[in-house]
C-alpha cells in the first residue's frame, strides 16, 4: 500500500504502546483480565483485556497470489453505524482495497445492482451484509447477493439478531399499525394536526402514478427478520456496531484464506467474540451481592470499581458474549447485550432473566423470603421484554405483542 | 496542482426516464427519478427515500431511560446528536435539567461530535466535488483524490483530527458510535484530570486543523471564479425558503441548548419559540412516493414542493444556522462569519443566503466554532467537577429535547408515565427538515443542466451535488474509498424497459 499505509503505521506507533501479535482468527481466548487499563482509543481499538485485535499490518504486501477477489458490502435495514465501523478501520479499509475489488458498497460507493445481477453465481467471494430485513427491497438484495456469493457474513447486531429495530416486533398491529402511527398519530403529522391531508391521510404507496410517470417504493414487512431467517448465512460478526477487535478477526480470517490458503472457519462460526461472557472482561469487581432492589444508573452513586449488578443495576453482562471490551460498563452504564447471547443460547432475554433471578435473595443461607417479596423485586423490572431483548428480539420465539399486552 | 475538472462530454440518450438508483443516500436507500419530456428536457425529478423502521411506534412501551440508546440507532453516522436530543427529552420527562457539570460534559462531547461529523463530510464528501471537480474521473473523486491534489500532510491531519474527535466522544460516552453516557439530569461518568488534559490536547489540534480547513476552502472554492459562478448561479442551486436554527440568549449560533429561530426569505425574524412549542409552529406532510415526511411551517402551510413566502417549506442546515445567527460565539469563527457575510454581500446576497452550495462554506465556519468551543469547554474546571447527576428525580411527564444535529434541527418529544414507561414518542429529524428543499434542489438542478436528451456522468454528479450539500445523513461516509465511485444511470423507455445504461467512469 502507498503513502496512506505508512502514514497510519506511524500514527499507530505513536498512539499505542504495543500492538498485540496476530491472533487466531476465530474464538480467540479471553486474555487475562488482571491488568485492566482505562478505556480505549478513538475507534475503540486497543484493549488489554478481552478480545485481542488481530494485526493485519504486515500481512498484505499486495494483491493475493490468485489475484484480487470480489467483495460486496451491503446494508439492509440498518443505521449505517456498521458501515462507519468498517470505515473506522482507517488503514485496514485501504488494505481491503489491496486484497479485493469492492463490487458494491452503497455507503461509500454507489451500488450497482445491475452489475451484480450480471455476475456468475458465486463470483463474489465474500458479501458482508449489515442490517435486518425489513422490506421487499432488503429481501431482494440479500437474496441476490447470496446467489452471487460464496460466503455471506451476517455483520452487526441487526443482521445477526434483529437489533434495536426488531423491537418493532412487539407492536401488535405490525406494519399497518407502524405506518398509521408514524403518518397519522405522531403529533407533528399533518393528518394528526388536522392540517393538510386531514380528510384523507396520505401513506407511502408501492406504486404511485405521478403526472410525469410511475414512482415505486418497497413494501414494509410485518416483522423484522434476521438475515439468516431470509438467506443462508456462513458467519456471524455481532456488535452494535462491531468493535475494531472483532472486525480485525474477521479481516484476518479472510486475509489468511486469500493469501495463505488457510481454510475458513467452520460454517456458522461467530467471529470476533470470546468464548466467555462479558463479565470475564469487565474490569469491575464482583462481590456476588444479593439484589433486593433494582436501580437505574441515575438513581444511585455508582461505585466505579464494583460490579453493576452487585449495585442493583440490571446488567446483561452475565448472559452476553464477550468481545466488546466492556466499554459501556467502564463508563458506568450496564451492558444492554448488543453482542448477543453466548453460544448455543437463542433466548437471550430468558437467559438474562435466569441470571438475574439467581441473584435474588433466594439461596438457602439467605433466610426465608416470601413470594410477595420476590414479586416486589420483580415488579421493579420495568418493560422486561424491551430491556432483556433490547437487541435480540428478531431471534426470539417471543415475537408478537400478545405478550406485550400481558407483560 | 492540476485544476479541477468541471465539465465533461455529454451523451445522447433516448427514452423519457433517467433513474439514478441507488444513489449514495441518507438513512437507507435512495433514488432519483428524472423524467424527460419529448424534447429531452427535464419535466420533473423526484428524490425518493424508500425506507421506514418505525422507531416512533416501537419506542412506545419502552423505559424512557432506554430511549437515548435506542434512538441513537436511528443513525450510525450522527448517533451523538440523537443521544443528546434524547437525553434532553428524558431530562424533561423527569422534570429536571442536567447539573452544571453534566451540561458542560455533554457540551464538550457534542462539540467534538460536530467536529468529527463536519470533518468527515467536508473532506470525504464535499471536497472531492470541488478539489477534483464535479466531472473528474470517478476513481479520483474521493478522499484520496483530494489528498493527491492538496498534499499528503493534510491527508494525515484529516484522519488524525477526526480520530481524535472520536476519541473525545469515546472518553466521555464510552463509544463514539452509539455513546451511552446520558442519564436523566446528568451523565454516568465524571471526567478525571488526566482525561481533561487529554481532551485539551485533542481540542487544541482541532482548532488548528479547523483553521487549515478554512484556508483550504478559501483556496479551492472561493478563489476559483468558475466555481463561484456555479455556486452563486440563481438558476441552479438556489431556492427562496425560510431558514431555521437554534440561537442562544444573545442571538448567537448554538447547537446544544437554545431557542428555535426562523427567518423569512428577506431575512426578517419570522418567529422564535421554545422547542417545547414546536407543534404550534411546524407540522409534517406526507407524499405517496416517499417514506420520508415533509416538514413545513404551519402558518404559511404546506403547498407542495414550491418555495417563496407562501410555502411553509424551510431549511435547517449549516447555511440556515448562519442565516438565523446574529454572530458566532467564538472569536475565530466570528472573524470568519464577518468575512463570509461581507463576501456574500459583495456578490449581491442581501439578507439570508439562499444558495445551497454555500452550505459547505457555512459548515467549515461551524467546524471552526465547534472546535473553539470544545477547547473552551475542555479548559474549564467545570469539566472535572463530580456533581454529574441530579438526585431524587421522578419520572412522569413530557419532555422535548432539541439540539442542532450536524444536518439540522433535531427534536425528540416523549411522554412517559410515573413508572417511566413511554406512552407517546415523536421525532423530527435533522435531515427530514430539508426533505422538501432537497427535492426542489434536485429537480431544479436536473432541469437546469439536462437538455435535449444529453446526459453525462459529470452532469448527473452535479445533480447529486444538490443533495450532498445537505449532507443527508450517511453521505458523510460517501466517497471515502479509492476507485470505487461509479454512478450508474439507467435510461428507461416509456414502458419501463431499460434502454441504455451510462456508467460514470
Amino acid at each position: 500500500m502507498g503513502f496512506f499505509d505508512k502514514l497510519f503505521k506511524k500514527d499507530k506507533k505513536e498512539a499505542k504502546e504495543e500492538a498485540p501479535k496476530a491472533a487466531p482468527a476465530k474464538a480467540a481466548p479471553a486474555a487475562a483480565k488482571a491488568d485492566a487499563k482505562p478505556c480505549c482509543d478513538a475507534n475503540g481499538e486497543v484493549e488489554t483485556i478481552g478480545l485481542p485485535a488481530a494485526d493485519l499490518g504486515e500481512l498484505l504486501p499486495g494483491a493475493p497470489p490468485g489475484g484480487k477477489f470480489k467483495l460486496a458490502i451491503y446494508w439492509a435495514a440498518a443505521c449505517g453505524g456498521c458501515d462507519v465501523s468498517l470505515l473506522d478501520t482507517n488503514e485496514r479499509i485501504l488494505t481491503i482495497g489491496d486484497m479485493a475489488d469492492i463490487v458494491m458498497w452503497p455507503v461509500a460507493a454507489d451500488g450497482k445492482e445491475k452489475d451484480i445481477e450480471a455476475m456468475e453465481d458465486g463470483e463474489i467471494l465474500v458479501s458482508i451484509i449489515s442490517g435486518a430485513v425489513r422490506n421487499t427491497e432488503n429481501e431482494h438484495m440479500v437474496k441476490l447477493l447470496r446467489k452471487k456469493s460464496k460466503v455471506v457474513v451476517s455483520y452487526g447486531t441487526c443482521a445477526c439478531f434483529g437489533g434495536s429495530p426488531a423491537l418493532a416486533n412487539l407492536v401488535p398491529g405490525e406494519s399497518k399499525e407502524i405506518l398509521e402511527y408514524v403518518y397519522t398519530k405522531t403529533p407533528s403529522s399533518a393528518a394528526f394536526q388536522g392540517e393538510y391531508h386531514k380528510d384523507a391521510p396520505v401513506f407511502p404507496q408501492k406504486s404511485f402514478q405521478a403526472p410525469e410517470g410511475e414512482l415505486t417504493l418497497p413494501v414494509l414487512f410485518d416483522t423484522v427478520k434476521t438475515l439468516d431467517q431470509v438467506i443462508d448465512v456462513d458467519y456471524y460478526v455481532p456488535g452494535c456496531p462491531p468493535l475494531q477487535e472483532s472486525i480485525s478477526q474477521m479481516l484476518k480470517a479472510v486475509a489468511d484464506f486469500a493469501y495463505n490458503g488457510v481454510p475458513l472457519p467452520p460454517k456458522g462460526t461467530e467471529i470476533g467474540v470470546t468464548t466467555k461472557t462479558l463479565c470475564e472482561e469487565c474490569p469491575r469487581h464482583k462481590e456476588n451481592a444479593r439484589i433486593s432492589h433494582i436501580y437505574e444508573p441515575h438513581e444511585i452513586d455508582v461505585k466505579p470499581d464494583v460490579c453493576l449488578m452487585d449495585q442493583g443495576i440490571l446488567c446483561l453482562g452475565p448472559a452476553t458474549v464477550g468481545g466488546c471490551g466492556a466499554r459501556c460498563t467502564k463508563v458506568g452504564q450496564p451492558c444492554r447485550g448488543c453482542y448477543g447471547p453466548t453460544a448455543d443460547v437463542q433466548e437471550h432475554g430468558a437467559s438474562v432473566f435466569t441470571a438475574i433471578a439467581s441473584m435474588f435473595p433466594i439461596r438457602e443461607d439467605d433466610g426465608i423470603i416470601g413470594e410477595d417479596e420476590i414479586i416486589k423485586i420483580m415488579s421493579e423490572v420495568k418493560d422486561p421484554l424491551g430491556y432483556f431483548y433490547a437487541f435480540t428480539l428478531g431471534k426470539s420465539l417471543i415475537k408478537k405483542a400478545v405478550v406485550e399486552g400481558g407483560q | 496542482m492540476a485544476g479541477p475538472i468541471i465539465w465533461d462530454d455529454k451523451q445522447k440518450v433516448t427514452g423519457n426516464k433517467v433513474t439514478v438508483d441507488p444513489i449514495t443516500r441518507l438513512e437507507g436507500h435512495g433514488k432519483i427519478e428524472i423524467f424527460l419530456d419529448d424534447k429531452g428536457d427535464v419535466q420533473n425529478a423526484y428524490w425518493q427515500v424508500p425506507e421506514l423502521r418505525g422507531f416512533e411506534r416501537f419506542c412506545v412501551g419502552r423505559k424512557v431511560t432506554e430511549l437515548n440508546q435506542i434512538t441513537a440507532r436511528l443513525c450510525g453516522v450522527c448517533p451523538g446528536a440523537h443521544h443528546l436530543a434524547s437525553t434532553k427529552a428524558i431530562d424533561g420527562c423527569y422534570n429536571t435539567k442536567p447539573t452544571e457539570t453534566a451540561f458542560h460534559i455533554r457540551d464538550t462531547f457534542y462539540n467534538a461530535h460536530f467536529v468529527h461529523s463536519h470533518i468527515a463530510h467536508f473532506y470525504a464528501l464535499a471536497a472531492p466535488d470541488f478539489v477534483c471537480g464535479p466531472a473528474a474521473p470517478a476513481a479520483e473523486r474521493n478522499v484520496l483524490g483530494v489528498v493527491g491534489r492538496v498534499g499528503l500532510e493534510l491527508g494525515g491531519a484529516v484522519i488524525k483530527t477526526r480520530k481524535e474527535a472520536q476519541l473525545v466522544q469515546a472518553i466521555i460516552g464510552g463509544k463514539p458510535t452509539h455513546p451511552v453516557m446520558g442519564v436523566p439530569g446528568g451523565v454516568t461518568k465524571a471526567i478525571s484530570k488526566e482525561e481533561q488534559k487529554e481532551i485539551i490536547g485533542y481540542a487544541e489540534n482541532m482548532v488548528e486543523f479547523a483553521k487549515t480547513t478554512m484556508k483550504v476552502f478559501n483556496d479551492v472554492v472561493l478563489a476559483n471564479k468558475e466555481y463561484m459562478d456555479i455556486v452563486l448561479n440563481p438558476d441552479l442551486y438556489y431556492h427562496e425558503t425560510y431558514h431555521m436554527g437554534l440561537v442562544n440568549e444573545k442571538g448567537q449560533f448554538e447547537i446544544h441548548d437554545g431557542k428555535v429561530k426562523v427567518v423569512d426569505q428577506k431575512g426578517n425574524d419570522y418567529c422564535m419559540y421554545d422547542p417545547y412549542d414546536y407543534l404550534d409552529n411546524i407540522a409534517e406532510a406526507n407524499e405517496p412516493w416517499s417514506y420520508e415526511k415533509f416538514p413545513y411551517l404551519k402558518k404559511p402551510g404546506y403547498k407542495g414542493l414550491v418555495d417563496g413566502p407562501d410555502s411553509g417549506l424551510y431549511r435547517a442546515t449549516p447555511l440556515s444556522r448562519l442565516n438565523v445567527a446574529k454572530e458566532m460565539p467564538t472569536p475565530l469563527a466570528q472573524e470568519e462569519f464577518v468575512k463570509y457575510k461581507g463576501i456574500l454581500k459583495d456578490a449581491g446576497v442581501n439578507g439570508p443566503c439562499q444558495h445551497t452550495l454555500v452550505t459547505h462554506w457555512a459548515r467549515v465556519i461551524e467546524l471552526l466554532c465547534c472546535a473553539e468551543k470544545c477547547l473552551e469547554d475542555a479548559k474549564s474546571d467545570l469539566l472535572i467537577h463530580d456533581d454529574i447527576k441530579q438526585k431524587d428525580i421522578q419520572a412522569g411527564g413530557r419532555g422535548v429535547g432539541c439540539v442542532e444535529a450536524p444536518r439540522g434541527t433535531l427534536t425528540h418529544d416523549y411522554t412517559c408515565d410515573e413508572n417511566g414507561i413511554v406512552t407517546a414518542c415523536n421525532m423530527v429529524v435533522g435531515t427530514t427538515n430539508n426533505n422538501g428543499p432537497i427535492c426542489m434542489d434536485v429537480a431544479k438542478v436536473a432541469k437546469g443542466l439536462i437538455h435535449n436528451f444529453e446526459v453525462s456522468p459529470g452532469l448527473l454528479n452535479m445533480v447529486e451535488m444538490a443533495f450532498r450539500a445537505y449532507d443527508p445523513c450517511n453521505s458523510c461516509a460517501t466517497h471515502s474509498l479509492p476507485g470505487q465511485m461509479p454512478l450508474t444511470a439507467v435510461i428507461k423507455n416509456a414502458d419501463g424497459t431499460v434502454y441504455d445504461t451510462i456508467t460514470r467512469n
